[in-house]
């Protein structure tokens, strides 16, 4: 049995406004191993996000536990988190200036000293990242120089510089072509395999995720459903994600297809 | 590899450069005065003229001095706000400050007729205008800090800080309506800026903020670093964003503010000095960036001031229109040919 990175028990999801509480989802269970590239899908507004910015203690869970690495992930502090835990956000990087090497050395802060000193262990991780996402080339380019591809893949090293557990991507291949869709995708299940990280990403590419990923995460209005790729395919769960009117899981396939 | 042997050449150029525009300045003046005696009263030697030695070191050099603090210091806290709010076209006053002490000073001027003698007073001595110019842009920067610890977003924190100024100007210009010309003339000439004022008692107090300025700016250099992914990524590298911004501000306020108190208020210094590292250095460390900042910072006041001094005659030119007609065509040149401003 592979080591349990990260593991939900009984969780639910949701937001707190003024002692209301908008519960998402409710009496999720799953656990995530070492190693495993996994991917979790579902319609817009289902609630990804949410379960993502929880797992990632950006918003508190309204109920149950979250066990990272076997501690609950609410009683960790700031800094120790960040060296379990690292992000690839959808967000713009506000600085265009940065450097790609200036951006990955960021990944480094949780372990440089007050300055930012730079030791050997961590010039070493930073090669690491760097080669493990074969970006050599792009090391002394300024981010706006970079294709939304490019910046991806580099948004990736510095998580891998980071070195977590657990890295948590939302969306990462939004905005990119097809070719590029499936390099991130490759490149993730490569990290995780390689690395024994444990890669989590919001996706809506289900296609690429049946083929490449070890476990998915089909989420639906309230739940969760956790299981490989073959595993839901076998269950028919790909065609409770969207409505029926319009388009059908191919089991055969293994894709969806407009209803004839 | 992102360390200062990168930067030593730089490093070493603008440091001669910075020396050079200190001697410069020190031996430009109304008074013409030989490089040698200047040399000499500067190292406490014998000079032949008693009258030199008081000139430079009693007036010359604390003048210096104070543009050397000025620079830096409005530098310094223009990067620190361009970086926290993103906004390259954020300065050190954005928040407010020079208008808040704009405010201070125009109440205890322009009102100095109508109220009490104690008011006289205070506006005869030189601390006057220094504790009202600190106390305005004090309750200026307290009004925004207490609003930017309720606030989650940043952005709302710049236009709340605008906004303030934006009613701090209001007063002023309903002060100014109704006070006596003579006032309005006295407050008109605290606008003008001066570095020259200040005594070296004043100077030596005026180094305290200065210095708990620049500490808290050294300490927070990690935080700025992860800024400039955006906060959320600086929150999940670890960084207390609350916490570091409020220290930011509490360093901008410290800075801008005593700067502004002890000289007045002095245009886009803060807003040019970054933009030039920049174009210099090619980082975004602000390890690098804030000594480069605060030394060219340091240099290019040390010329506008060389400049006010207008070498050789009787007159001296307000510094503050004087970094504003060398600081904008600046902005506007970097705007050119780079065709943006990155940060």
């Amino acid at each position: 049995m592979t080591h349990t990175v990260l593991s939900c028990k009984n969780l639910s999801i949701g937001y707190t406004q003024k002692k209301w509480k908008t519960v998402i989802a409710s009496h999720l269970d799953m656990q995530l191993h070492a190693g495993e590239f996994v991917a979790l899908v579902g319609r817009n507004g289902v609630g990804k996000s949410t379960l993502l910015r929880t797992l990632s203690n950006v918003q508190p869970a309204l109920d149950g536990q979250i066990l990272l690495e076997d501690t609950e992930l609410k009683t960790y502090t700031p800094s120790h988190l960040a060296t379990k835990l690292s992000l690839v956000l959808t967000d713009a990087i506000p600085s265009k200036n940065l450097t790609v090497q200036e951006l990955i050395v960021l990944g480094r802060q949780p372990y440089t000293n007050w300055i930012g000193t730079l030791m050997q262990e961590d010039l070493q991780q930073i090669k690491n990242a760097i080669a493990l996402t074969q970006i050599e080339d792009l090391v002394y380019k300024k981010c706006y120089e970079l294709s939304d591809g490019q910046l991806q893949k580099v948004l990736i090293a510095r998580a891998i510089a980071q070195d977590t557990p657990l890295i948590i991507l939302d969306e990462p291949t939004t905005h990119l072509d097809l070719y590029h869709k499936a390099y991130i995708f490759n490149l993730l299940r490569r990290l995780a395999h390689q690395t024994q990280k444990t890669i989590l990403c919001s996706t809506h590419e289900i296609d690429f995720a049946i083929q490449l990923c070890d476990q998915m995460i089909i989420m639906n209005t309230g739940t969760i459903e956790t299981g490989t790729p073959q595993e839901h395919i076998k269950n028919q769960s790909f065609n409770t994600l969207f409505p029926k009117d319009l388009i059908q899981f191919d089991n055969i396939s293994g894709r969806f297809k407009i209803k004839s | 590899m992102d360390s200062f042997k990168s930067y030593r050449i730089t490093f070493l150029a603008i440091g001669l450069l910075f020396l050079f525009c200190f001697f410069a300045n020190i031996s430009l003046g109304s008074v013409n005065i030989p490089l040698k005696a200047i040399f000499n009263s500067l190292i406490d030697a014998p000079v032949s003229k008693l009258s030199w030695k008081h000139i430079v070191i009693s007036y010359r050099l604390p003048k210096a001095l104070t543009a050397i603090l000025v620079g830096s210091g409005l530098g310094i806290s223009g990067l620190l706000m361009q970086t926290l709010f993103r906004n390259p076209l954020a300065g050190p006053f954005v928040l407010g400050i020079s208008s808040g002490a704009s405010l201070g000073v125009a109440l205890l001027v322009l009102t100095s007729v109508a109220t009490s003698s104690f008011t006289l007073g205070l506006l005869a001595s030189k601390w006057g205008l220094v504790i009202a110019a600190s106390i305005g842009s004090l309750v200026v920067l307290f009004t925004v800090t207490l609003v930017a610890s309720k606030v989650k977003d940043t952005m709302a924190i710049l236009i709340i800080g605008l906004m303030f100024g934006s009613i701090s100007s209001g007063m002023v210009s309903v002060l100014s309506y109704f006070a006596p010309a003579e006032q309005l003339q006295q407050y008109i000439f605290w606008g003008f800026g001066s570095l020259g004022n200040l005594s070296w008692e004043e100077l030596s107090i005026f180094t305290i903020p200065f210095i708990l300025g620049i500490g808290i700016a050294i300490y927070c250099i990690k935080a700025l670093n992860t800024f400039l992914l955006g906060e959320n990524y600086a929150s999940s590298l670890g960084v207390d964003i609350k916490r570091s911004r409020f220290l930011i501000i509490i360093a901008t306020s410290l800075l801008a503010g005593s700067i502004t108190a002890f000289t007045g208020p002095i245009a886009f210094i803060g807003l040019a000095v970054p933009h030039i590292t920049r174009l210099i250095f090619h980082t975004s460390n602000h390890k690098f960036l804030l000594l480069a900042v605060a030394l060219l910072g340091s240099i290019l006041m040390l010329i506008c001031d060389s400049i006010a001094q207008l070498p050789n005659s009787e007159y001296t030119l307000p510094i503050n229109a004087i970094t504003s007609l060398i600081g904008a065509p600046i902005v506007i040149w970097l705007l050119i040919r780079k065709r943006k401003l990155l940060f």
